[in-house]
């Protein structure tokens, strides 16, 4: 069915998944998690519990409208506050405070979902609260959702985990992979899709055996396969993955819906997959604890809203004291200023990195075309990094700079280290402004 | 704590333009000492002199120019290195010093430093020299231990379009001959070029479309094929100069066009007009026509391009 598609550009960093056989472990839940209701694409969800309410794991506590996933409580105890607050990513948004009751009870009223139809799996889904946990935390219901005239051909399932450092995805592969089947399964099933493929890199034979086995098992082999894909960042990029599963190109500026494909992590599509078995919905994250500076480097389950400095606490505290605290991986994620924001449902590392992290000055181009060679998505970096810092609308126009997913590979690979993906990126902002100012009418006229 | 806040990525490769630069300089390193060993220690002496004189210029100019100073990146060096290997070994070291000037100052840091000049630095002094002080460059000297009287300052290439061509593949090969004191030894150019493929700083998409170019001119000009690839300026000209990464296209099919057009342009200097040698003029020229190359060679992004504007 599937085949392996090559792909262009992709650059080799160190792998660093040391951390690839450390078995996910539970943490000790914290006294308090602070839970932000805008841990995805779209709006934020308006708290629906009030301070003083008593909460259970699984609660609802904000739900929203349009674009959005719902949020529930992670750990039970007592709401202390709803307030809208300025979170470190700049946002601001509703925050619900929990205070631990210590007992860490299942909410009762929670019941395993079913459906009947295409709109009611969509709906459970958009119920369970999951979102992209590769780290693009999109609301998965509201991809799900085909738009008129369009319908799915190929379910991609992302298990590629790209990204050094980052194990979570392998872990869950590894010690649910019967769940990741039967949730790829049931949402190709559900959705009516024909065939659906994992994609896993190769830098993960077990994992890929694994799966493959447990699909040979159950009979799937028909409609699902699990194919193994070269180990080259960004492969687990969604335009990347689905070229390179399908040899199909996702238009610009379109969605992969757009050429017939719906993609999901592959630990989404297990926790999809254990919120209708049992009922209980995205609480909990997997995230890889790592860098020189942890004490007890590991995979961790943490309750979402957790915040990092309890979760480096309660996995044995910090050998020494980084430079640099990175959310997610080291090519795409962001820095911490503050070790005192909660774990979202999107996050998949806290990566506390010493010297490894301090990056070489700057220095001019010097028009190697190495950017280029790397860029997975056939761009001209290093214009766009000009045009970008010119401020040069036209340019950016013409160069495609909305195209560029910030992988950052043409800044890994720059010899001269120009921060090309960081200028592209307020290239981009720069752009969509002055877009919609030159394409709005005149108002004066 | 203390924490260090930047954008994405957090890893960059281990590779710096010194880095780079310092291993073009050292894929120079044998043709330097081919060149002593041909022309005596004349050939080190003069290229000390430039790369000296390359690396006060550029440090200087960011000074004026007040900026951090860029001279320890190495790329002023290659620049003085590969303007060196284009004088006699004999030339006069006040000339050798203006020309290095002339690159680093004019042709490289009047246009904005490195990665902003359009011609080559040291192919543009070379004709600077040529053009301002031909007095001094007429004589090219021969190999150690001739007898001077022989056939004096005049280069391969002079004699073949004269008609007369003395010399063996081989001597064309090792540099057996008089010349510029890096360009005559092919051997040690083509084991610096390699160096250079193996350790992936360059790649042939130009190089080897100029080469194969002047062989298909000199066919059809009905010249020996081997004996004009072996001589004058053509395998510096297109393992060094038509691989700079500032001045020649970023695309392969960019760096096909410039490599044929150089070809093509050598060809006709070295066969239909007055020159001998075409190698320098094809170079400076095709310089020219970098950014219109490479706007019509850009890449269609994977997806296509959505354009807002036009
Ligand atoms: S990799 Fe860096 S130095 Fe090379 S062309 Fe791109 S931006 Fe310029
Ligand atoms: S960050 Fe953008 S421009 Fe750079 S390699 Fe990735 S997609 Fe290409």
């Amino acid at each position: 069915m599937f085949s392996l598609h090559k792909t262009q550009g992709g650059v080799h960093p160190p792998q660093c998944k040391d951390l690839r056989e450390y078995a996910c472990t539970s943490i000790t839940p914290p006294k308090r998690v602070r839970i932000p209701l805008n841990m995805h694409i779209g709006g934020p969800c308006k708290p629906v519990v009030n301070p003083g309410d008593h909460v259970y794991v699984g609660t609802l506590i904000g739900d929203g409208s349009g674009l959005y996933a719902p949020v529930h409580a992670s750990i039970s105890g007592t709401v202390v506050s709803t307030d809208t607050e300025q979170l470190p990513t700049g946002a601001t948004a509703p925050v619900v405070e929990i205070e631990s009751d210590g007992k860490m009870e299942n909410d009762p009223s929670l019941t395993v979902p079913t459906y009947s139809s295409k709109e009611e799996f969509i709906d459970c889904v958009r119920a369970s609260g999951a979102v992209g946990l590769g780290g693009a935390a999109f609301p998965t219901w509201f991809k799900m959702r085909a738009p008129q005239g369009k319908k799915f051909n190929y379910l991609v399932i992302n298990g590629m985990e790209c990204e050094p450092y980052i194990t979570s995805d392998y872990r869950q592969m590894m010690e649910h992979a019967e769940r990741v089947v039967d949730g790829v399964h049931r949402i190709a099933t559900a959705l009516e899709i024909p065939s659906a493929v994992i994609g896993i890199e190769d830098n993960k034979p077990e994992a890929i055996e694994k799966l493959s086995a447990v699909v040979e098992e159950k009979g799937f082999g028909d409609k699902l396969q699990v194919l193994s894909i070269p180990t080259k960042y960004p492969a687990g990029g969604e335009k990347v993955l689905i070229h390179a599963t399908t040899g199909l190109d996702v238009p610009a500026g379109g969605l992969p819906v757009d050429v017939g494909c719906l993609v999901v992590n592959v630990t989404t599509a297990s926790r999809i997959e254990q919120y209708f078995r049992y009922g209980m919905p995205l609480v909990t994250k997997t995230l890889t604890l790592g860098g020189d500076c942890i004490t007890n480097p590991g995979n961790y389950r943490v309750p979402i809203g957790m915040s990092v400095r309890d979760i480096i606490d309660a996995a044995g505290g910090l050998a020494k004291e980084p430079k640099k605290i990175i959310m997610g991986g080291p090519m795409m994620g962001r820095t911490l200023t503050s070790i005192d924001c909660p774990i979202i449902k999107a996050n998949n590392a806290i990566l506390c990195l010493d010297d490894e992290a301090i990056l070489p000055e700057e220095t001019p181009c010097i028009r190697c075309g190495r950017c280029v060679r790397v860029c997975p998505l056939g761009l001209m970096p290093y214009a766009l990094d000009s045009a970008s810092r010119s401020h040069d609308v036209v340019a950016l126009d013409e160069l495609a700079v909305m195209n560029c997913m910030e992988c950052g590979s043409c800044a890994y690979t720059c010899p001269a280290h120009r921060r090309i993906t960081a200028s592209i990126r307020e290239g981009k902002g720069f752009y969509r402004s002055e877009v919609a100012r030159l394409t709005q009418p005149a108002k004066e006229a | 704590m203390n924490l260090i806040n930047e954008a994405s990525p957090h890893f960059h490769g281990k590779d710096s333009t010194q880095k780079i630069m310092g291993l073009v300089c050292l894929s120079l390193v044998p043709t330097v000492i081919a060149a002593t060993v041909l022309y005596g220690l004349g050939a080190p002496l003069l290229v000390m002199v430039c790369i000296a004189t390359a690396l006060v210029c550029e440090h200087l100019c960011c000074i004026a120019m007040h900026r951090e100073s860029t001279a320890g990146d190495m790329s002023c060096v290659v620049t003085a290195m590969l303007f060196a290997f284009t004088l006699p070994a004999n030339c006069p070291f006040w000339v050798a010093v203006l020309g290095t000037a002339f690159a680093v100052v004019v042709v490289k840091m009047l246009f904005g430093g490195i990665g902003c000049n359009i011609f080559n630095p040291a192919v543009a002094a070379r004709v600077f020299v040529m053009v301002a002080l031909p007095s001094a460059l007429s004589a090219y000297p021969d190999v150690l231990g001739k007898p001077l009287d022989a056939i004096t300052g005049a280069t391969p290439l002079a004699m073949a379009s004269a008609g007369n061509m003395p010399y063996s593949y081989l001597d064309l090969l090792l540099g057996n001959h008089a010349g510029a004191l890096g360009e005559t030894c092919i051997i040690t150019l083509l084991i610096g070029y390699v160096f250079l493929l193996i350790m992936r700083i360059v790649d042939g998409w130009a190089t080897l479309p100029f080469i194969g170019t002047v062989a298909i001119v000199s066919l059809f000009a009905g010249q020996d094929v081997v004996y004009q690839l072996l001589s004058g300026g053509l395998a510096m000209g297109a393992f060094f100069m038509a691989t700079d990464y500032t001045t020649t296209p970023m695309t392969p099919t960019g760096k096909i066009i410039f490599g044929v057009g150089c070809g093509l342009i050598t060809g006709l200097i070295r066969f239909f007009a007055s020159s001998p040698e075409g190698v320098a003029f094809s170079i400076l020229f095709m310089n020219m026509f970098v950014p219109l190359i490479d706007r019509i060679t850009r890449p269609v992004p994977a997806g296509g391009v959505k354009n807002a504007l036009i």
